[in-house]
């Protein structure tokens, strides 16, 4: 960790305790619903630290002893190399022993699984290499499901793909 | 003896592309819809649609031809169809759409005139449930619900998981203009 993380530690806004729920996160015009149960955190843009090495993340959130890497993903899911200016906001999300960030412009919580209709994403739209499950409607907007470690996955990919 | 004749639709993608469909399964066709982008999918895909409030996946069928361009026929969408399907007999009925080059054309068919399947584009094997010789060359007669229940790439089509046959849906047709 360098010194600059150890100045300023971030205080993530804490996710509530429920395991019931979606979280909308909204990055490039694509809005990206994930169960509530997969977010290990949820930090602000404006409290990253900045990104020193030669890695493709935007930013680091750094809490305690522990950093983590958040990157930025375009409405195609594909590695954003400079972070948007209207990201505000990050999302951690584990899989396995990995911890990754995905910054986007706002995070909307639904309380509520109902809240969201999710459809199962028909057969002829799913790829084994994308982390989308489900399609849904929300306020007459096209909202993409995912789970956590999907996501966290996919990002492990690019960054791999990137030449990391 | 002649065959039952029975009227279908013939479907024009483009790039040559042409089958038939039974009207059974046909919904509404929709000229130059608004298409809806989703990341990370299969070649054929082109997005959605928003169809009375549900999301329809659009299937470009040109695609999957050799000389097939990704990317480009939603900005050159002239139409869509919304076709009608179960996957099994008790399952609800299920909505997908396929990109048109031109406005579907109502026609004549029967048995009299079944022929073999082309064998280029490979991918009829898998989506035709048969064909029929019409207007000089063998056109197939699609599998409705084979479209929309697999995964179509260009390099995978070929491998076949075995769909039910569509079954008889009486939707009534309505052509908008």
């Amino acid at each position: 960790m360098n010194t600059h993380a150890q100045q300023r530690v971030p205080r993530p806004v804490p996710v509530p305790a429920i395991l019931t729920g979606w979280a909308l996160l909204t990055m490039d015009g694509v809005q990206l619903a994930v169960p509530q149960k997969d977010i290990v955190n949820i930090g602000l843009v404006a409290d990253l630290q900045h990104a020193q090495d030669s890695g493709n993340e935007i930013g680091w959130l750094v809490q305690n002893a522990e950093r983590w890497p958040v990157y930025c993903l375009d409405r195609h899911l594909v590695l954003a190399p400079t972070l948007a200016e209207a990201s505000r906001v990050c999302i951690l999300f584990r899989s396995d022993n990995r911890t990754l960030g995905l910054a986007g412009t706002q995070v909307s919580l639904l309380a509520a699984d109902d809240e969201l209709a999710v459809q199962r994403l028909p057969a002829c739209l799913a790829r084994s290499d994308s982390p989308l499950n489900g399609l849904a409607l929300h306020r007459n907007e096209i909202v993409m499901s995912a789970r956590g470690n999907a996501l966290v996955d996919l990002l492990i990919y690019l960054e791999g793909a990137h030449g990391r | 003896m002649a065959g039952e004749v029975r009227s279908a639709w013939l479907f024009d993608f483009g790039a040559g592309l042409r089958a038939i469909v039974s009207g059974r399964h046909l919904v509404e066709y929709l000229r130059a819809p608004q298409v809806f982008e989703v990341p990370l999918l299969p070649t054929a895909a082109r997005g959605v649609l928003i169809w009375r409030e549900q999301l329809v996946p659009l299937v470009d069928l040109t695609s999957l031809t050799s000389d097939g361009h990704c990317g480009e026929v939603t900005n050159k969408l002239i139409g869509a169809i919304m076709l009608v399907y179960r996957e099994r007999p008790a399952s609800p009925l299920q909505y997908g759409a396929l990109v048109l080059a031109t406005v579907p054309r109502e026609i004549n068919v029967s048995d009299d005139l079944a022929c073999d399947l082309p064998a280029e584009p490979a991918f009829w094997e898998t989506l035709a449930a048969s064909c029929i010789h019409y207007e000089h060359r063998p056109t197939p007669i699609l599998r409705v619900g084979s479209i929309f229940t697999q995964v179509l790439e260009q390099a995978s089509v070929s491998s076949v998981h075995t769909i039910p046959p569509p079954l008889g849906l009486p939707v009534p047709f309505a052509l908008t203009r």
